[in-house]
């Protein structure tokens, strides 16, 4: 118990000196660069927006479908890597004839080919979940692929010594390996899906977050622009955190079981 | 003959004198002698022909000979910090619309309105002839998109139109509007003088309705610039307008010769079509001209200033004219020097 409570109090220390030095290099950034103060916010005018209590209602649900259509591009693109990691740890052909090619299309910019997926897959939940698919896709796969390989050949040497099918191997001895891996990937993956939620919003739907921060460039909001970026922020670092944590259990579970 | 380190020092360490020889032989040349410093403006959008009027004023020494030592000319685009941020920090002027000046006012900007170049607001939508948008009434049920720089305009226009917006769909296209010629959208808030020619001459059939033959009354490419300078440099700000409708004189009358230098020079780097930019600088001329025989470019009638007042208004800004616009400076221009105003041949 005692140990516990150091950690959270550790955790806690840490979490207040990250929050203390992005407020100073925030600070400063903003006195260094020649910038408008209409236009480029300080950490109080951000804190003195949020504290009203209406402006916090109303970015509340814009939130909300950001991290809907987050959660929806998250589910699909892991969905799409794990079925694309499995085919290529049973088919080396097919990874040596398509990993290259995944790989390249990352270097894609989402902004080029977002008109011709809206026009396949539409402005809503399709559009959305394949904008972020591919945002997610090929760093969780690179991810599981490396964990899916690092089972130590020693156990797959002895499953096929008694008599064990390529089948077995996998699920007795690489797919065991593999699950630590999963968990490394998404989390990984979760920061870059808001992001992929948020291209969505800017390039298909306009809703959300990300519609709005794109009018409030426009429309002379700055500080509702940058109170969105800090609420994300904050978002993804919680969301992250608590993946991280899901993932150390998995892991201690996994080791204290093989 | 091979060249030593020394005489490689000797002459590299001439060169800056050479230059500053040069300089100062010129300088005098041009204006006698300049007043103010460079006069740097930051432009709406990327180098098209949509600035022709200062490409012209830079190259024929407009600037110069109303005294300034020489002009910036900052591109916009999609990528660009908010033109109203780089007026407040540092361009001397720049080229913006109503109601996002109006929406920088409203939060407090020390800007003003001091002139616009258009006397119709560029803005249309686009529609596939063959499933037209001719009225206001035809949007209902449609599916327009728009691009983010444009939604302020867009949401003026519903507002001040009286249109229930709820029975209109707006979607982001950011960049080109090739969804609406597939029937992914019904309609795009394009400038008539940009995108509806680029699509015609890919051969699309466009049909189109310009926000302004509709009654909506904003004014286009505005010149915005700081409260202090109107304060304490208004002779610049004078200088600069002067300039700025000499050069604009010089489009309407010229506008293969504004397209020219659009093309070959300023907007070089965008690989303009010359045969589209023609007909681009051709339809924004359109937007200029107010159909006088005679006509002070860039000057708004205080009704103008009233009428787009009300309509940016209409979108939920509490606004008065004199709050959003300085119209001193450009009457003053026109008092001075009245042969200023352009005659326009029709």
């Amino acid at each position: 118990m005692r140990p516990a409570v150091r950690k959270a109090a550790g955790g806690l220390l840490v979490l207040a000196g990250t929050v203390v030095a992005v407020v100073v290099v925030w600070s400063a950034f903003i006195a260094v660069v020649d910038v408008s103060p209409f236009v480029a916010k300080t950490p109080l005018d951000v804190w003195t927006y949020l504290t009203e209590a209406a402006n916090r209602a109303a970015m509340w649900p814009l939130l909300g479908r950001t991290l809907a259509d987050a959660a929806l591009g998250f589910a699909a693109g892991l969905g799409v890597s794990t079925a694309v990691a499995l085919l290529f740890y049973f088919s080396h052909v097919a990874e040596r004839m398509f990993l290259p090619v995944l790989a390249a299309l990352r270097a894609i910019p989402m902004v080029t080919v977002a008109p011709i997926i809206v026009l396949v897959f539409g402005r809503e939940e399709a559009g959305t979940a394949v904008i972020g698919a591919a945002i997610v896709l090929v760093p969780a796969l690179l991810t599981m692929l490396h964990g899916v390989r690092s089972a130590p050949v020693a156990g797959l040497d002895l499953c096929r010594a008694y008599g064990g099918t390529a089948w077995t191997a996998f699920t007795k001895v690489a797919l065991p390996h593999a699950v630590p891996t999963w968990f490394t990937a998404a989390r990984i993956s979760v920061t870059t899906a808001i992001v992929g939620a948020l291209l969505a919003q800017w390039l298909a739907s306009g809703a959300g977050l990300g519609g709005q921060m794109m009018r409030d460039a426009n429309e002379f909001q700055f500080d509702r622009l940058w109170a969105s970026v800090v609420v994300l922020t904050v978002v993804c670092v919680a969301v992250y955190q608590l993946l991280a944590l899901v993932e150390g259990l998995v892991q201690s579970r996994l080791r204290s079981t093989s | 003959m091979t060249f030593s380190r020394r005489r490689f020092l000797l002459a590299t360490a001439a060169t800056p004198l050479l230059l500053a020889g040069c300089g100062s032989e010129e300088t005098p040349a041009a204006g006698g002698g300049a007043r103010f410093g460079t006069v740097s403006q930051r432009l709406a959008w990327i180098k098209n022909t949509q600035f022709a009027g200062s490409y012209v004023a830079d190259k024929k020494g407009y600037y110069r000979a109303e005294g300034f030592s020489g002009a910036d000319l900052v591109a916009g685009g999609p990528t660009a910090p908010p033109i109203e941020s780089d007026v407040l920090g540092r361009t001397f002027a720049g080229v913006s619309q109503v109601p996002i000046v109006g929406s920088a006012v409203a939060k407090g900007a020390p800007l003003k309105i001091i002139g616009a170049v258009y006397t119709r607001y560029a803005g249309c939508v686009m529609s596939m002839t063959d499933k037209p948008i001719k009225t206001p009434e035809d949007l209902y049920g449609k599916t327009i998109g728009c691009a983010s720089s444009s939604e302020p305009v867009w949401r003026t226009f519903l507002a001040a139109s009286g249109l229930d917006q709820s029975r209109i769909k707006t979607v982001p296209v950011q960049g080109n509007p090739i969804g609406m010629t597939k029937g992914e959208i019904d309609g795009y808030l394009g400038f008539i003088n940009s995108q509806v020619i680029d699509l015609r001459h890919l051969g699309h059939d466009i049909t189109t309705m310009l926000l302004a033959d509709v009654g909506f009354p904003l004014v286009g490419q505005t010149y915005i610039t700081t409260q202090e300078h109107l304060d304490n440099d208004r002779d610049q700000v004078k200088a600069f307008l002067r300039a700025e409708i000499k050069g604009w004189r010089d489009v309407l009358a010229d506008p293969q010769y504004a397209t020219d230098l659009t093309v070959d020079e300023y907007g070089k780097d965008l690989k303009l079509d010359p045969a589209a930019t023609l007909d681009c600088c051709k339809a924004g001329n359109e937007l200029i001209r107010d159909g006088q025989p005679t006509q002070q470019l860039i000057a708004l009638t205080d009704q103008q200033a009233e009428d787009n007042v009300k309509a940016i208004n209409a979108g939920g800004l509490k606004l008065t004219a004199d709050q959003l616009f300085d119209l001193g400076p450009i009457r003053e221009v026109y008092q001075e020097d009245p042969g200023l105003a352009a005659t326009v041949k029709n």
